[in-house]
């Protein structure tokens, strides 16, 4: 083709979105992208961004030249009452595609999905798929997407297995089939050069369902290098939580995702993937090679200098002041150790949480680490106004607090020994 | 043999406390003395009186830069010791300790060995106690406190004592009768300890425990070119002031008194007799090459303890043979006051010792153990806080809470507790830590005792805080050619009551290893009065 191929993608900021628009512009992709939000992780030049919200009337110019729609939004994941709304935006979308000859409309679908589902949003997943007529027109249903950024429920999941080593497994004989999410971007990008050549429908997930609680286990292996400690939860509870819990605002979609499970039924992926030649990764190894990889990162310097960030702000309760973290950095290639080690990626973002991952009295890496953090922080105009005060401020303010700290590091001490990162790196 | 045979009347091996106090009495007389030392001293190192000297405090609260201060331009004091006193990491105080294994050949096994090849050796990063053995300290000595009497009083004169004289229950203990300058102003704490130790003077003593000021060689007062101590809380960290005695200053004096040549750069590698003297061999200031040799009709030690025994090991070819060592164990723990939580860090003060106390032996048999009180306020959080056994900002916001109501004490117990054993080679030193058998039952009544002292005082020590140095850490090394009145059977020669060795003539031995044991108290100030009664002894001597 002398042209590139012109795809445009709704949902663009959601999880297979993201992974799927940077697969596109690997390839080459040129890409239409609808949606509120422009992505993130996008140089603003190899994409053009048309503002469009589901249910808004879709701009017919957009679609002029596209080669291939991949219809990944949906409202109906945050809010199961918008599968009325998902269901006219898919209308709406297939119309305007159509109108304009676009060869292929990809709508990414659900194993969930049958219009007798539990869940709306699998009642709604299939009411679209019915909407699918013409020739190029495909529904790939999607098992358990997993992998890549720590989004959507994948990335519920990976916070779930992270803060606790007792895992509460819902559904737990639930048959899941994963996909990784990188596997599913680039089999919906082959789809998209297909052109018309498309199925009508396609299963793709791991041929041999597998049951939930192995699938969380993997995770947890995965995510946080320990064993996991399974405690399944009785149904009835479950249910009732997650009833409950959809009461909750936001939480509705997750009340959807746990019912969601307990009616999951294995879909028949295998003769799919035969037919398109594709044999998907178990999915605890892609996990290990993803975790490898992702704890050896591109540019060493840089993980040191995150590193740094992340335990000033941690002992500082805010963002130190930039000579800080850098002195961190300087200060540990002076003394022979340039490796950053591998904290959770989720500490990064959210500091105070590495008051859980401290082992109790160990005497290991991370313990070195925060000692020259904290040997700097102090060492500082920042540090000295955090930690060194001169005006007094009350005795019984201070037994009020020393009481309060006290109380409060006790009960972590059990959480940090079961949690304690020891030598990882 | 005629004057001009040898180079010197006179060799003094050593720039430390013991040496130069040996030295003063011998200058000025007509006398070719030469003082041999590394001497290694950075430029920086100087008194710098009129330069700015930004307190610790403001230092904290203002300078960006002052990571360098604490750790160095090149990090290296993160990577020390964790249970190292921050005398010992003071990027400011590396040189003192630099080269100092290196040079001697030093292995060690369960010890901490630290000595200087520094001008003033370990007078530059001390903790200036300045305590004067008495009679029951001298009890194995074969000299008397009337002998030392005059040194005491000339030693304090000259390098400047701040401490009170009466009407203090640690007076008498340190030694009364000498010129003491004003003591320095107490932080809060230790004002209220005192205060309180005061109200219940008989309760607290009913329990063995005596307090008083402490007595150091810091001064309140200007004395020549060194300035008064100004509270700014930099002891610890390098203070330019000159205000804690250190032996370096003397130098330049002894000099300008004539009749003294100081020779740095000059490592001793060896002492061999020859007739009517002795020949040392020379090494550069690292110990590595040899550049000449000195002859001398005296020499007088005064290397330290474990330098002056590597030198006496090999010249009676006592080799490869475990040889006693004391030195005084040593108890680390903090007192918090809950009266004075919620006090802020006080913007001035000193980091030296506040207060001293002394514990009773609970019988006879068993000697008293001596200890010093510190403010908080100049110790890093960073090495308290990864003692805690919380979370890193948990340890942080607790010791922010407790730091400014925190005295820190150390406890020394007597020489007899410890047992090392320091072994000379051909080429170097081992030296091997141990404590002795009834130390670890000491500890634990001394424990005891001290917790339900300070109970009374108002103190609160936390149970488990007390944490046992490490053999050698305290580096008051002694006894290893102890002055005995007759030769003794030991595996070293000893030394006459006038410290020249035995069997030796004219081969003197002024620091530490002439002691004839070390009680609890600090030896220092007892070296140096004993350096001085010898050199006043060897000035007399005429010869």
């Amino acid at each position: 083709m002398n042209s590139p191929l012109h795809v445009l993608v709704t949902g663009a900021t959601g999880y297979v979105g993201e992974v799927f628009c940077r697969l596109a512009v690997e390839e080459g992709v040129r890409l239409t992208i609808l949606g509120r939000h422009r992505p993130a992780g996008l140089a603003p030049e190899v994409y053009t961004h048309v503002p469009y919200a589901l249910g808004d009337s879709p701009p017919a110019e957009a679609f002029a030249g596209v080669d291939a729609v991949v219809h990944l939004a949906a409202a109906s994941i945050g809010d199961p009452r918008d599968g009325d709304l998902d269901l006219r935006a898919a209308e709406d979308l297939l119309a305007a595609s159509r109108a304009c000859d676009v060869a292929t409309f990809l709508f990414v679908s659900s194993q969930s999905a049958r219009p007798d589902a539990a869940t709306a949003y699998g009642r709604s997943k299939a009411a679209i798929e019915s909407l699918l007529e013409r020739s190029g027109e495909c529904a790939v249903r999607a098992g358990l997407v997993y992998g890549g950024p720590e989004r959507g429920l994948y990335g519920t999941l990976c916070s779930l297995v992270r803060v606790s080593p007792l895992l509460p497994v819902l559904a737990a004989e639930a048959p899941v089939q994963p996909v990784q999410v990188t596997e599913l971007g680039r089999l919906l990008l082959a789809l998209a050069r297909r052109g018309a050549d498309v199925p009508r429908r396609l299963c793709i997930g791991a041929p041999r369902p597998i049951p939930f609680k192995t699938f969380l286990a993997g995770l947890a292996r995965a995510k946080s290098g320990r064993q996991p400690l399974l405690v399944p939860v009785p149904q009835t509870l479950a249910r009732l939580a997650a009833v409950a819990a959809g009461w909750l605002p936001g939480l509705a979609g997750r009340r959807d995702n746990i019912l969601g499970l307990y009616a999951l039924r294995p879909m028949d992926s295998a003769a799919d993937l035969q037919n398109l030649g594709l044999v998907l990764a178990p999915f605890d190894q892609a996990l290990e090679q993803e975790t490898a990889r992702l704890a050896r990162p591109a540019d060493p310097g840089d993980a040191l200098d995150r590193e740094g960030r992340t335990l000033m702000r941690y002992l500082l309760g805010r963002r130190a002041d930039d000579g800080l973290a850098r002195r961190y950095a300087a200060a540990l290639r002076a003394l022979g150790q340039a490796d950053s080690l591998a904290l959770p990626a989720a500490a990064h973002r959210r500091p105070w949480q590495l008051r859980l991952h401290e082992p109790p009295g160990a005497a290991g890496a991370l313990e070195f680490r925060l000692h020259v953090a904290t040997s700097l922080a102090e060492a500082s105009p920042q540090g000295a106004q955090r930690f060194l005060p001169t005006a007094p401020r009350g005795r019984l303010r201070g037994f009020a607090a020393l009481g309060l700290l006290v109380a409060v590091e006790g009960l972590l001490l059990p959480l940090r020994w079961l949690l304690g990162i020891g030598d990882r790196r | 043999m005629s004057r001009g045979d040898f180079a010197c009347d006179l060799a003094i091996v050593g720039s430390g406390p013991a040496g130069v106090s040996a030295a003063w009495p011998l200058v000025g007389a007509d006398r070719r003395v030469v003082m041999l030392d590394p001497g290694v001293w950075p430029p920086g190192a100087d008194i710098d009186a009129d330069g700015s000297n930004t307190s610790y405090m403001e230092t904290r609260q203002t300078d960006p830069d002052q990571w360098r201060l604490f750790f160095g331009d090149d990090f290296a004091a993160l990577a020390a010791e964790p249970a190292a006193s921050p005398k010992l990491r003071a990027p400011a105080h590396g040189f003192v300790y630099s080269g100092f294994a290196k040079a001697y050949g030093l292995s060690t096994r369960n010890f901490m060995a630290v000595g200087s090849l520094a001008r003033g050796g370990l007078s530059n990063a001390w903790g200036a106690g300045a305590y004067a053995y008495d009679d029951d300290d001298l009890k194995a000595f074969p000299v008397s406190a009337a002998d030392l009497a005059p040194s005491f009083r000339a030693v304090a004169e000259r390098i400047g004592l701040s401490g009170v004289d009466d009407d203090d229950d640690m007076a008498a203990f340190y030694g009364r009768g000498l010129a003491l300058q004003p003591p320095l102003p107490l932080h809060d704490n230790a004002t209220r300890l005192l205060e309180r130790y005061r109200r219940q003077r008989d309760a607290v003593r009913a329990t063995g425990l005596r307090l008083g000021r402490a007595r150091n060689a810091v001064l309140s007062r200007d004395l020549g070119e060194r300035r008064a101590c100004d509270l700014g809380d930099l002891c610890l960290w390098g203070c330019r002031r000159g205000a804690i005695y250190n032996a370096a200053f003397e130098v330049e004096a002894l000099e300008r008194a004539g009749g003294f040549t100081y020779r740095p750069g000059v490592f001793v590698a060896a002492v061999e007799p020859i007739d009517g003297g002795y020949c040392l061999r020379l090494r550069d200031a690292a110990g590595g090459r040899t550049i000449g040799e000195l002859t001398a009709r005296r020499v007088i030690l005064a290397a330290g303890t474990l330098g002056s025994t590597a030198l006496v090991g090999r010249l009676v070819g006592r080799l490869d043979t475990p040889l006693a060592m004391q030195s005084n164990p040593a108890v680390a723990f903090p007192v918090i006051l809950p009266a004075r939580i919620g006090a802020g860090f006080p913007e001035r003060g000193f980091s030296m010792g506040q207060l001293g106390y002394r514990v009773d032996g609970t019988d006879e048999s068993e000697p008293y153990a001596h200890g010093v009180l510190f403010a908080a306020t100049a110790l890093p959080m960073a090495d308290l806080a990864r003692r805690l056994p919380f979370s890193r900002p948990g340890s942080l916001a607790i010791l922010r809470w407790l730091m400014p109501s925190m005295l820190l004490a150390n406890c020394f117990l007597a020489g007899t507790y410890s047992a090392h054993r320091i072994t000379v080679t051909a080429n170097g030193l081992t030296v091997e830590g141990a404590y002795g058998a009834t130390f670890a039952g000491r500890v634990r009544t001394l424990a005891r005792t001290l917790r339900a002292a300070f109970a009374r005082l108002g103190g609160l020590v936390p149970p488990g805080s007390a944490q046992v140095s490490r053999p050698g850490a305290d580096i008051h090394y002694a006894a290893t050619l102890p002055m005995r009145a007759a030769p003794g059977g030991g595996a070293l020669p000893s030394v006459d009551p006038g410290c020249s060795v035995h069997g030796f003539d004219g081969l003197y031995v002024v620091d530490g290893a002439c002691l004839s044991g070390v009680t609890a108290k600090n030896p220092t100030f007892t070296i140096m009065a004993n350096a001085d009664r010898i050199g006043r002894l060897i000035a007399r001597d005429g010869r």
